[in-house]
This record gives structure tokens, C-alpha cells and sequence, in this order.
């Protein structure tokens, strides 16, 4: 089986799983005919500065997926030190912790607790995660802010 | 002429510590598939005997067993399919011989996608089924080698973790030992004069040590356990025949 063939079985298997048993306040599905490119949407959750929003994420599955991660990037403007204003997402599970036995259910649930729990210790912004460190209530103001704004 | 030593390990003694006995029952019901209808019944026996019965009634009508779970245990942790030419990690994870294959090419760490430990191409275990592989191999990508093959071990070397090992050269007549590692089992050997492995008779029992506690009236480990083919009346029985028989033999070699 040629890599094409594999990869295609294995999101069409995904997709089977995430339509059918969809990780908590996260959907995805494909744009369109392309099986490689699907949108997500994560709603903000409960207790974090960014809940009430709704989150819109493009993802693009590689041709030799699972054994490289999909890219993974926000849509919807967000106020968070692992997330730059481009939408790229700092999250190793993405990068070189990847494993194949993950799924975009998994990765979309990571992304959903990174909401939660921020990492200012490996920033991809790096103004965000010192004003995280010293005012935590400025930045949750700041992020509910955004929510408000863009993510309603 | 014939004797036991348990390593230092009476049944009594056993007996005596908790710990141990909760361990070895517990090996001894996972591992013995005949136990299983007694776990369940007995799971269910505490709620009422009616229950005790309607188990028994659900054992003999298989139509009434809960479907299959919706995900395969048995499917392969990279594509996510029905594994083909399964091989399975020391870590004990499955996957397709050439998912796992390529992922180790690509994965410089080289770890196993489910839990990060430690894998190698070689130290895969390959599983073979009674059904074998469906795929035409002319359609298989000539890049990926064969699966390594299986590694069957010598039946003898089972008894790594027992002082069985000394059998062959112990002056004794008789000796067993009772493992004490995950295994568990019991070796059991009978022989005469400086050489007893010449005469003597050796008996290897695996995973039987477990029912410890009831079997408190034998001087025997294996005591109640069904699995054990050799009772310790039929093993004292064995060797005194071979005693005989042995010195049978001596006797013809002396005075032919």
C-alpha cells in the first residue's frame, strides 16, 4: 500500500471516529471534497478567559500522515502566549513529540486544555507570557477581550 | 530415598505472609483460563444465587454474550486497520510489521508511538496466526524487509528464575524449586547416585504455584491445582519406577 492510500484509510477512519464519538466542546470535518484539509472548531472552555468563544482551526493532514504530525493553525484571532497572531500553535504533540498513534481527536483536545492551562515557560509569544506571569488578571482581561471580539 | 526441598519456601510459609499469597492468586486467576467461569461466578455470587444461576445459564448460550467492542483490540496503532503481518513490541503494543517498520525509519528516538518506550527493529516479536496473511506478497512495497523472525525459547530455559537448574549435578535424589518471579512454576526432578539427571526423571510445571492456599494438607505446591498434570502421589509413583527400572538396568550391565 503506497503512502497516498495509507494516509487517505487512516483520516477517512478519523473522520468515522470524530463524527461519530466527537471529543468534548471540539468538531472537525473536511472543507469540501479534500479529505487532507478539514476545519475544527473548539469552543473556549468552561473557567478559562476564553470561554463563550468559538474557536475555528484549519488543518492540513500530510500526504505521509500519521507518520508526520498534521499542521495545525487558529483561525479565529486569539490572545495567547503559545498561539501567535498567524495562528500557529506551539505544542510539542505537533512538532517532535508527534506520535502516529495520536489523532486529531486527541491533538484537538490538547489544544483545547492548552486553552486552560497556557505554557509561559515555552512561549511562542513572548510579551503575552511575561504579562501571564506577572498579571494573570490583565491578561485573562485581555484574552476575554479578544474572545469577545473575534471568537463571538 | 526421596525428598523435597521448596527453596526455602514451605506452603506453610507462604501461608503466612499475605503479600505473597494475594500475588500468587492473583497470577494464578489471570493466567489460568479454566478459572475464569469462577471469577464471574463468583463476582456475581455475592449479589444473590439467582444470579449465581442466570451466569451459568448466559455460559451455556453464547447468543447472549455482549457485542464485540466497537474498536478492535486488534487493530494496528498507526493505520488505525485491521493489523497485517501483526508484530508486536516488547512494550506490548501491536502494529503492522511495515507501519511500525517506517515509523522506526522516520523516528530518530526510535520509541513506540503508544508509550515512548524504547523499540527496535529487531526486537519486534512477529505473531503468527492460524489464518496468515490474505495479501497478495507481489503486492507488497519491496522497501519494507521481512518481519524479523520468531525467537522460540528451549523449554529448559523457562526455568531461569528456579534453582532447577542445578538439578542435573545435585548430589540429592530429589529436588524442586518454587519460582518466585512473574512466571512462577515449579521444577521438579527425581535421580539417584552422583549424576541423578542418568536416571532420574524431571518434571516442569508452569504457573502452578498460585493455589498455595488450598492445598494446606499436601507437602506439594501443585496440590489442588487442575492444570497439574502430576499429582504428588503420581510423582513419588514415576520416580520409584524409574528407581526400579534404573536399578534393573544397573544390574543387567553388572551380571550380563
Amino acid at each position: 500500500m503506497n503512502e497516498g492510500a495509507r494516509s487517505t484509510k487512516r483520516i477517512q477512519k478519523e473522520l468515522a471516529d470524530i463524527t461519530t464519538d466527537p471529543p468534548a466542546g471540539c468538531s472537525a470535518g473536511p472543507v469540501g471534497d479534500n479529505l487532507y484539509e478539514w476545519m475544527s472548531t473548539i469552543i473556549g472552555p468552561d473557567g478559562s478567559p476564553y470561554q463563550g468563544g468559538v474557536f475555528f482551526l484549519h488543518i492540513l493532514f500530510p500526504v505521509d500522515y500519521p507518520f508526520k504530525p498534521p499542521k495545525i493553525q487558529f483561525k479565529t484571532k486569539i490572545y495567547h502566549c503559545n498561539i501567535n497572531s498567524n495562528g500557529d500553535i506551539c505544542l510539542d504533540i505537533l512538532k517532535n513529540n508527534w506520535s502516529p498513534a495520536l489523532n486529531i481527536g486527541k491533538v484537538l483536545l490538547s489544544i483545547s486544555s492548552l486553552l486552560t492551562d497556557p505554557n509561559p515557560n515555552d512561549p511562542l509569544v513572548s510579551t503575552i507570557a511575561e504579562q501571564l506571569i506577572n498579571d494573570k488578571e490583565a491578561h485573562d482581561n485581555k484574552a476575554r477581550e479578544f474572545t469577545m471580539k473575534f471568537a463571538k | 530415598m526421596s525428598y523435597f526441598s521448596n527453596s526455602g519456601n514451605s506452603p506453610r510459609s507462604k501461608n503466612n505472609s499475605p503479600t505473597t499469597t494475594t500475588t500468587t492468586t492473583t497470577t494464578t486467576t489471570t493466567d489460568t483460563i479454566p478459572d475464569s467461569p469462577t471469577i464471574e461466578s463468583q463476582s456475581s455470587s455475592s449479589s444473590s444465587t439467582v444470579d449465581t444461576t442466570q451466569n451459568s445459564n448466559n455460559i451455556n448460550k453464547p447468543a447472549q454474550t455482549p457485542p464485540p467492542p466497537q474498536n478492535s483490540a486488534f487493530e494496528c496503532n498507526i493505520c488505525f486497520d485491521e493489523v497485517s503481518e501483526p508484530v508486536v513490541t516488547q512494550c506490548g503494543h501491536l502494529f503492522c510489521w511495515s507501519c511500525i517498520f517506517q515509523w522506526l525509519q522516520r523516528n530518530a528516538n526510535q520509541q513506540c508511538p503508544v508509550c515512548k518506550s524504547p523499540v527496535s527493529e529487531s526486537k519486534v516479536i512477529p505473531i503468527y496466526g492460524r489464518g496468515g496473511s490474505n495479501e497478495d506478497p507481489r503486492k507488497k512495497t519491496t522497501n519494507i524487509p521481512q518481519r524479523p523472525p520468531g525467537r522460540p525459547e528451549q523449554p529448559r530455559q523457562r526455568n531461569r528464575d528456579n534453582s532447577g537448574f542445578n538439578d542435573f549435578f545435585s548430589p540429592f535424589g530429589m529436588s524442586s524449586g518454587v519460582g518466585q518471579g512473574g512466571g512462577g512454576g515449579t521444577s521438579f526432578s527425581a535421580g539417584f547416585g552422583l549424576f541423578p539427571g542418568l536416571f532420574g526423571v524431571h518434571f516442569y510445571s508452569n504457573g502452578n504455584n498460585g493455589n498455595v492456599n488450598n492445598s494446606g494438607t499436601n507437602s506439594n505446591n501443585n496440590g489442588n491445582n487442575q492444570r497439574n498434570n502430576l499429582s504428588n502421589e503420581d510423582s513419588i509413583f514415576i520416580s520409584r519406577l524409574m528407581f526400579a527400572l534404573g536399578l534393573l538396568l544397573l544390574f543387567f550391565i553388572l551380571f550380563s
